[in-house]
């Protein structure tokens, strides 16, 4: 097991014949924080009420109706990827992240990242303010265990910013 | 693989050694979907016709290998890596 340079010119020199053997699936970053997934949720709440604040149109208006229809368009997009974005995010930090002996000190969690998987997927088929507030709520759950872990101090506070709801800010 | 193999390494393996052993580092098939790996032998796992390789990466952040997978069989093993030429490939 040595490292052998001129090999290496020589191996190169013969272009693009030999496969490609992976060492990981993610660049080895080592960056984890439930921050994206966090906003993410926030973002689910917001345009669930975006949807429901969109003007509804006067059928004697088709330009109106136009308008509603492109808003309303808008809105869902942005619903669907951020929902599926917060599940991506906590994923990533369940799976990489998370190791046994951190499920043993804190056995809630796997019911946490499944009810994030459920209430994200809801919130993806309906635009249904409860279950992205609960999306919200269980995101907010798996935070602070995740800066526990770190041995970072949480708090709970409103959002500054619309719709002014509770997340979970580390004490950095 | 991190120190041990950086991106655009090339690994130089043969398929013909007469055992694995515990650190060595094998190139196999992804037993998730058919991805060519390269990672190091952390356990043997004893079975009626031989072993299963229990594989992890040397940089254990954000490593996808045995942990989630689990265990290889001796099948899935193309070959045990004798040495890395460090090289830009790819890069």
């Amino acid at each position: 097991m040595k490292e052998n340079n001129t090999l290496a010119k020589l191996l190169g020199a013969m272009g693009d014949k030999f496969e490609t053997a992976y060492a990981h699936c993610d660049y080895p970053c080592g960056i984890y924080d439930p921050h994206l997934a966090q906003l993410s949720a926030l973002t689910v709440v917001r345009m669930v009420d975006l949807m429901n604040a969109i003007p509804k149109p006067k059928p004697e208006n088709p330009n109106e109706l136009l308008d509603y229809v492109h808003d309303m368009a808008r809105a869902v997009e942005v619903k669907e990827k951020h929902a599926e974005l917060c599940k991506h995010e906590i994923r990533i930090i369940w799976g990489d992240f998370i190791k046994p002996e951190h499920v043993k000190a804190h056995p809630e969690l796997h019911e946490i990242v499944f009810n994030i998987m459920k209430f994200g997927g809801k919130s993806k088929q309906e635009p249904d303010r409860e279950a992205a507030m609960k999306l919200l709520n269980e995101v907010n759950k798996f935070s602070e265990i995740f800066w526990e872990i770190k041995g970072i101090k949480t708090k709970r506070a409103k959002a500054p910013y619309d719709p002014h709801e509770e997340v979970v800010y580390p004490q950095l | 693989m991190v120190p041990y193999a950086k991106e655009g390494d090339y690994a130089v393996s043969t398929n013909i050694f007469f055992k694995i052993g515990i650190g060595d580092v094998l190139v196999f098939r992804s037993p998730v979907d058919g991805t060519l790996l390269i990672k190091r032998v952390k356990k043997l796992e004893p079975t009626d016709g031989g072993s299963r390789f229990f594989m992890e990466g040397d940089n254990r952040m954000r490593s996808t290998d045995s942990n989630s997978f689990g265990s290889i069989e001796r099948k899935s093993v193309l070959g045990k890596v004798i040495f890395i030429a460090r090289g830009n490939r790819g890069r």
